[in-house]
């Protein structure tokens, strides 16, 4: 790819033709991505959603026995004081022990905008070191950083010379995108460049290794992977990943989220690299396969029951587990079928929108098809080739179903919402409550401390899914006695009035 | 103070349009980056008090997600695009145009873009927010400055007992609501009417009476000085700055004395209503003083680390009501130095001589550090944010958030203003001491 080399990773828009805006039938979207004519869409009229800021922090902020400096003005990352009751709990619950978030802000004010902001980050650094002994700093710019020319490869690479702590920088300001999912890019990109990813220690004359060493090594390499955790999956489903690989007589090792630093050195010794996600990890997992020779699946995301076979069998194809993969599908589903009986008669014929992550909504669009339920509408935050099968797969028999693609964006989804009037709302963080405004009850799209991953996942989200269809009382009462913050007349028009084709 | 922060206890100056906000039916515009309105939301919203989106906040509030290409080529049609169908979409009655970091730095000239929508009698105003130029306190005092310079219309009559109340910040007070209720109840029942322009129920209809007081009242240790001058410059109207958020009997009365000699009330009135209040408060008090007075493990001393509204205030009523001592108290929000001489002289102004030391930081860092280099005899209480939930774990402490970041608390209306407010803190203090026995 070659793209290691540069400092900074090439923007989505560019790398993938990743699209942020548009509104259609799912056979246009998928038409128009294969024929490379999505790029380029905009709006007229936008609400504030995200950038690649706020999702490569809640990366890198997982990662323990780290300091993570924001190099910006003091609002940049501001909220990831909501991270301390993530990261806390997420150390404990694998093991660690949980310490407070480490983060520092470079407060850039008026006269560092003027006169450059090295030096506090110089500064930043240089602290962070010295007070806290870290195993790694990550620094995170932020847009004036950027605009201002701040050199921060330039500042990191000197001072690496004489900072015990492995610096890494990661660029990901939030202008320089409109697909925010470069953040996982950016972050990917920061790590492959800063930290070891080998051991290094077994030099010539070193340890005496003998045969048997070797083939013992290489037999649990052959069955040790890596799976690459994302932040919208908690520990609970890492154990049904784990639980499920397991199975296969595989070895799980997890990265980045969670990963100490120095566990990175490990990270070539498995068979395979396994994402969950085909849009968060493509540009980890063809460094890895380029630089180590290591394969990957990348196909698909193990929510729902087809979808968690189709991954499985991805993986065991890999893997010569194919047969052992049949077995262990056959007795999951087998099992699933039984418990999900009293589920599929509450959820029977009722019509769901589903809103979030470009992935993550067509599988659970499939998985409650899967259930029963009727799908009348997908957004997704954006759109890009890694879309394309598997939104075949989730429309397939109906077309014409209707797609937007927008990040967050409440007024086109209020729209939508007012058209379609499902039953049932899946949605992302931050957009539930737009659409208990209009009585309609949601099921958070995911939540780390429950289960959506795998067999096991399906039982779950049929389970909540039901219980929340059952008291809507909330809702209604609610939806009855505050009102939405649009026009009346907007509801008149295309909820894609907005989106422009330049 | 440009120096490193650790662990953030305000954000930046866009961090204002929660301010806005806090206005009903007024809606911040925002030119900046895409991501810049979410985090200042989770930061004082969504993850401080689980304030949440409300009418038109969180992810409803229009932005123009700046991006490489106005960055490059500027923003100008952008953010007239923008806001021109911002005011087709948004069932809003006030659109407050705020600026971010991109923007500032490369120069669009919004306040033109804006004036046209002004001169075609759109309601839209701007304030120049870029992240760099302050925090959100300093950014609310901006919201105020633009609606005072391009919104409100001077008044031809004053209203006779008419009182604008102004006093905590929106949003970065968790706990905004309650306290401007509790204030506006206290003042309405020595006589006078008051105004508050925050909250639910208020809105334009409480702006636009704005120019018709008799007199600003301020309640607020610093935050706020500018805009009761500009309001007196502007509309001639007088203002009374009282530098203390009065929690408990002590401050309370004091409080009610001296809003009711500026206004020229009856003394008599004033003494009714303060007796009234100190009956009920000191039926509750006797009937806990048993426990207040006996639980041999109940904190002797105490440490804030707060907005200054709350460091003096809580200090105020702790020592002068409750008898307890002072550590070293940490105001957090930023205090401009030409106030912070006057904010000192009000920690060495206590009952019996007793005198509190001050720091002026908003880097939560150095704030723990220090108080970890304390020597305790018993546990102490910290009164701060839910930064300092770790810090009381390590040094046996007592904990309770009451300052921006609240993240481990769910705050709708609860004040700790007045007398009210002094039994809520007492209740929330002491539920804590004795939560810990159980």
């Amino acid at each position: 790819m070659g793209y290691i080399d540069e400092k900074v990773v090439p923007k989505r828009e560019e790398r993938l033709k990743a699209c942020n805006a548009f509104g259609g039938k799912a056979c246009q979207l998928i038409e128009g991505s294969r024929g490379g004519c999505l790029v380029n869409k905009n709006r007229s009229f936008s609400q504030t959603c995200n950038c690649q800021m706020g999702l490569a922090l809640a990366m890198v902020l997982t990662i323990p026995e780290a300091v993570t400096i924001m190099h910006g003005p003091i609002g940049c990352g501001s909220s990831s004081h909501n991270m301390d009751s993530y990261f806390r709990p997420g150390q404990s619950i694998r093991g660690g022990k949980p310490k407070a978030l480490l983060w520092v802000s470079t407060n850039l004010e008026e006269q560092d905008i003027i006169g450059g902001g090295e030096s506090k980050l110089e500064e930043a650094i240089i602290k962070a070191d010295q007070n806290h002994r870290p195993a790694a700093i990550i620094v995170v710019s932020s847009c004036a950083p950027g605009i201002i020319g701040d050199d921060i490869d330039e500042l990191t690479s000197r001072l690496q010379k004489r900072i015990s702590a492995r610096i890494i920088p990661i660029h990901c300001e939030g202008f320089k995108t409109k697909i925010s999912a470069t953040a996982y890019d950016a972050v990917y990109h920061g790590i492959a460049r800063s930290l070891e990813l080998e051991l290094k220690s077994e030099a010539p004359g070193g340890l005496v290794s003998n045969g048997l060493d070797q083939v013992k090594k290489e037999y649990i390499k052959s069955k040790t992977v890596n799976v690459l955790n994302v932040f919208s999956m908690g520990r609970t489903d890492e154990l049904e990943i784990e639980r499920l690989l397991k199975a296969l007589g595989l070895e799980v090792n997890f990265y980045p989220n969670f990963a100490h630093p120095d566990k990175f050195r490990f990270l070539i010794e498995a068979a395979l690299n396994i994402s969950v996600c085909p849009t968060h990890d493509d540009y980890f997992v063809e460094i890895l396969k380029e630089r180590y020779g290591i394969p990957y699946v990348l196909n698909n995301m193990p929510i729902g029951i087809r979808n968690t076979e189709d991954w499985l069998l991805d993986i065991a194809k890999e893997l010569n587990l194919e047969s052992e993969a049949k077995t262990l599908i056959e007795k999951e589903k087998k099992e699933l079928e039984v418990e999900l009986e009293l589920y599929r008669s509450i959820l029977k014929g009722k019509r769901v929108l589903v809103s979030g992550g470009e992935i993550r909504v067509a599988v659970t669009a499939m998985l409650l098809q899967e259930l029963g339920c009727e799908v009348v509408g997908i957004r997704a935050y954006h759109y890009d080739q890694f879309g394309d099968d598997i939104y075949l797969k989730a429309v397939s028999g109906n077309p014409d179903l209707e797609i937007n693609v927008a990040t967050t964006q409440v007024f086109e989804l209020v729209n939508m919402l007012k058209k379609v009037k499902p039953d049932l709302f899946v949605g992302h963080s931050g957009s539930n409550v737009w659409a208990a405004k209009l009585g309609i009850p949601a099921l958070p799209l995911f939540s780390q401390p429950q289960n959506y991953v795998g067999y096991r996942g399906v039982f779950e989200v049929a389970k909540r899914a039901a219980r929340i269809i059952k008291n809507t009382a909330f809702q209604r009462t609610f939806s009855e006695n505050v009102t939405l913050p649009f026009k009346e007349d907007w509801y008149g028009k295309s909820p894609f009035t907005y989106i422009t084709e330049k | 103070m440009s120096q490193l922060v650790e662990q953030i206890r305000h954000v930046c100056a866009l961090g204002a349009l929660q301010s806005v906000l806090a206005i009903e039916r007024a809606v911040p515009v925002l030119h900046a980056g895409p991501g810049c309105g979410q985090k200042l939301w989770g930061a004082l919203g969504l993850d401080n008090g689980c304030q949440g989106s409300g009418y038109v906040g969180g992810h409803s509030v229009p932005s123009t997600n700046i991006t490489e290409k106005e960055v490059i080529f500027g923003g100008d049609k952008k953010l007239r695009e923008t806001i021109e169908n911002a005011l087709k979409v948004i069932d809003a009655d006030l659109f407050v145009v705020l600026t971010g970091c991109t923007s500032d730095i490369v120069g669009d000239d919004v306040g033109e873009v804006v004036r046209e929508f002004q001169d075609a009698g759109k309601p839209v105003v701007y304030a120049e927010t870029g992240g760099f130029k302050g925090t959100n306190i300093y950014g609310h005092e901006l919201v105020l400055e633009a609606i005072i310079d391009q919104y409100l219309k001077p008044s031809e009559e004053i209203e006779p007992g008419l009182v604008n109340i102004w006093s905590v910040v929106p949003f970065q007070d968790a706990f905004w609501t309650g306290n401007l209720k509790e204030l506006e109840k206290l003042v309405s029942e020595i006589g006078l009417k008051p105004n508050v322009i925050f909250g639910p129920g208020r809105g334009l209809q409480a702006l636009n009476k704005v120019p018709k007081a008799q007199f600003n009242l301020l309640v607020s240790p610093w935050v706020g000085v500018k805009n009761v001058q500009s309001l007196e410059e502007k509309f001639g109207t007088p203002y009374l700055h009282y530098p203390v958020l009065p929690i408990g009997p002590t401050e309370t009365g004091k409080f009610l004395r001296t809003v009711g000699e500026y206004a020229g009330l009856d003394s008599k009135r004033i003494e009714e209503v303060i007796n009234r209040h100190e009956n009920e408060y000191f039926y509750y008090i006797e009937r806990s003083a048993d426990v207040l007075l006996e639980t041999r493990l109940l904190p002797r001393r105490f440490i804030t680390v707060a907005d200054s509204f709350y460091t003096l205030g809580v200090s105020k009523f702790l020592i002068n009501d409750m008898g307890l001592l002072p550590e070293t108290q940490f105001i957090t929000d930023d205090v401009s130095p030409e106030h912070q001489e006057k904010i000192e002289e009000e920690f060495k102004n206590f009952i019996d001589g007793i005198s509190s030391e001050v720091v002026f930081t908003n880097d939560g860092g150095l704030a723990q550090e220090t108080i970890r280099n304390i020597k305790f005899r018993g546990r102490p209480l910290i009164l701060g944010s839910a930064w300092e939930r770790v810090l009381a774990e390590d040094i046996n402490g007592y904990q309770l958030s009451i300052s921006m970041p609240l993240s481990d608390r769910l705050v709708l209306n609860r004040s700790y203003v007045g007398y009210e407010g002094a039994l809520r803190l007492v209740e929330d203090i002491y539920s804590l001491v004795l939560q810990d026995f159980q």
